[in-house]
């Protein structure tokens, strides 16, 4: 295929002079018939089950479109977008959605990044492996299994946790004992606690990439040069894993926002709990009982993802690298 | 490593000149505040898991009672997990869910690695055009919430072409849901080899697909199987999709039926046994997935 040229054809591609269009065409069909079979199934993948249904979803939302009755789905323009914009439910399920982001954030942030911090210094390797290795089991286990794990735990009746509490510390009552998943004022602290469970060892692996970055001799030089442990921490390594931070901050608050099976499995379809928030009112809406106002349920989902959208740009905009 | 061996004679020699004046050996304070948090941690990681191992042999009576010791275990102490394995026939539920899950995850890991790895080559090594336009959507879908947005597209999609209750069909969705990761992170290890090796071996007269499969691919090991665990991770556990397009409880997946719920000793033997293939691949993989983390999957 003379595949030669193809080096340097990045680069000349596109400082080719105006005289030789007619190669420079050439050439990028040549690349193209080089390259995009690479790409041909990535592309089915990503169009068909990505792009397709992403605009499929955001067409329905200008549509009436339901379940039930079998005729096409007729143009309403934005009607669906002004309801949602005045339906008390879905705002109560973004500011739902929000608590639980700023419960959620901190403890799957730092907590990890104390950990990797504490395990960088084991010097035993064998013994290091071993704490990551218990510490990633968790990521292991389908996301669904550890909703259910979580529920024997919080049980009232059968879960240690109140077990303990009660039987063996004394510390409450049965009348008294903490109701975990139907308190409204520890539910989202239980479903955080389960998530920090779920996510240590695998943000614990992350920010010891990031450790893993800072040379060897580098906080022993500062410790000759007499750096206490805090002047280190706050000197180096803070510096060294805050790209990290700052990213995982990003992409955290991306998925707390949009957290869904959690609340489906623990808090169910019940409107006066704190987990009916916007996604859990958005497939109630569309796949459950009645008539299944797809057309609604849709533009919900857009309302709120652009609200989520705002969000990031804003933080993007706070966390923008300045040098 | 190296700063065991910077410290360790100067510490030596303190010591010898201490040993006069002071105890030979102090009890390193610092070190064992760090190890009492990480086995407290790992104390906490594991209380909910050997809840359960134990809630697996109690008898079935003292399984749905107030205890965490039982008065009595069940006879043989396996006897939760022999009633796991005899029913092992696809006719029952439960194995007939985790063969789907299998099945599913399988297909997802060889058609989601094979297509991030051919990607990730095309937009790091060939002269693709339009590069920065694939990058940029492809870096843009991360930041859109797209299981609430396409979740109903994909609905109607799979209604459209009759596939409803058709297992397979999961991997479709499934592989497109991480193809954006699973490429960026093939394309930042692809990245990290000198452009020189590929060049070289093309002007000997390799074709590029053998470039590929000869040369770059045993160099982005760990890339690839990075990408192997995250579809893992993700085709594994995923629940909204496959409770929604899958009525029928004989094609649903393991993450749905025990996403049901229930309780006592057989449902904790059921658990265990759920969680054994994610327990193996993690202790498999645990050694690459953090060299390829260090690798690389930063610079993407």
């Amino acid at each position: 295929m003379g595949d030669t040229s193809v080096a340097e054809a990045t680069a000349t591609v596109a400082t080719t002079p105006a005289a030789t269009t007619r190669s420079g065409w050439w050439r990028t069909a040549k690349d193209m018939l080089s390259s995009y079979p690479y790409l041909l199934i990535a592309i089915f993948f990503f169009v068909g089950w990505q792009i397709l249904p992403i605009y499929s979803s955001f067409r329905l939302s200008f549509t009436d479109d339901n379940f039930l009755d079998q005729n096409p789905p007729n143009f309403i323009g934005l009607q669906n977008y002004r309801e949602v914009l005045g339906d008390q439910l879905f705002w109560q399920g973004i500011q739902r959605a929000l608590i639980f982001t700023l419960v959620f954030l901190p403890g799957m942030i730092f907590i990890p990044m104390i950990t990797a911090i504490f395990i960088d210094r084991v010097k035993n390797e064998r013994v290091a492996t071993l704490y990551r290795i218990i510490l990633l089991i968790p990521a292991m286990i389908p996301s669904p299994l550890i909703f259910v794990l979580w529920l024997w735990m919080y049980n009232n009746y059968i879960g240690p946790i109140n077990y303990i509490l009660v039987d063996k510390l004394n510390l409450f009552t049965l009348a008294t004992q903490p109701q975990w998943l139907q308190d409204p004022k520890l539910i989202f602290l239980s479903i955080a606690a389960m998530e920090w469970w779920w996510g240590l060892g695998y943000h614990t692996m992350f920010f010891l990439a990031g450790l893993a970055t800072i040379p060897k001799d580098l906080p022993d030089a500062a410790r000759v040069d007499g750096a206490g442990e805090w002047r280190m921490f706050w000197g180096v390594t803070v510096w060294r894993l805050l790209p990290i931070l700052l990213v995982l901050m990003v992409v955290r608050f991306g998925s707390a926002m949009a957290v869904i099976t959690e609340y489906l499995i623990m808090g169910g379809y019940d409107r006066t709990k704190n987990t009916y928030t916007w996604t859990v009112y958005m497939y109630d809406t569309a796949f459950n009982g009645g008539v299944q106002f797809r057309g609604y349920a849709a533009a919900i989902g857009w309302v709120g993802a652009i609200i989520m959208l705002a969000v990031v740009a804003v933080m993007f905009y706070i966390f923008r690298p300045r040098d | 490593m190296s700063s065991a061996e910077i410290t360790a004679p100067r510490s030596r020699e303190l010591g010898h000149e201490q040993s006069t004046t002071r105890p030979a050996r102090r009890i390193p304070w610092r070190a064992a505040g760090r190890h009492a948090v990480l086995i407290l941690l790992c104390c906490w990681i594991l209380f909910p898991l050997v809840i359960v191992v134990i809630n697996s042999t109690k008898s079935r009576v003292d399984s749905i009672h107030r205890t965490i010791l039982p008065n009595e275990f069940v006879s043989p102490i396996w006897a939760s997990y022999e009633w796991v394995w005899t029913s092992f026939t696809l006719d029952n539920i439960f194995f007939r869910t985790y063969w789907n899950s299998i099945f599913v995850t399988t297909l997802t890991i060889v058609a989601g690695t094979i297509s991030a790895v051919l990607a990730g080559y095309a937009l790091s090594h060939l002269s693709t055009p339009g590069k920065t336009i694939f990058l940029l959507i492809l870096v843009s879908s991360l930041f859109l919430p797209i299981q609430i947005t396409s979740m109903i597209g994909i609905f109607r999609l799979h209604r459209d072409l009759g596939l409803i209750d058709e297992t397979w069909a999961l991997m479709l969705p499934y592989v497109a849901a991480s193809t954006a990761v699973s490429i960026l992170v093939m394309r930042a290890v692809f990245q990290m080899i000198s452009k020189e090796i590929p060049d070289s071996a093309r002007i000997d007269g390799g074709s590029s697909l053998r470039i590929l499969a000869g040369i770059m691919l045993p160099m982005g090991r760990n890339g690839v199987i990075l990408v192997v665990i995250i579809n893992f991770m993700y085709a594994w556990s995923e629940f909204v999709l496959a409770s929604v397009l899958m009525n029928d409880q004989e094609s649903r997946t393991l993450a749905v039926l025990m996403g049901g719920g229930g309780y006592g000793a057989g449902v904790s033997a059921r658990f265990i046994v759920a969680i054994v293939p994610g327990v193996v691949v993690l202790i498999f993989a645990q050694r690459w997935f953090a060299k390829a983390l260090q690798d690389g999957a930063f610079k993407g």
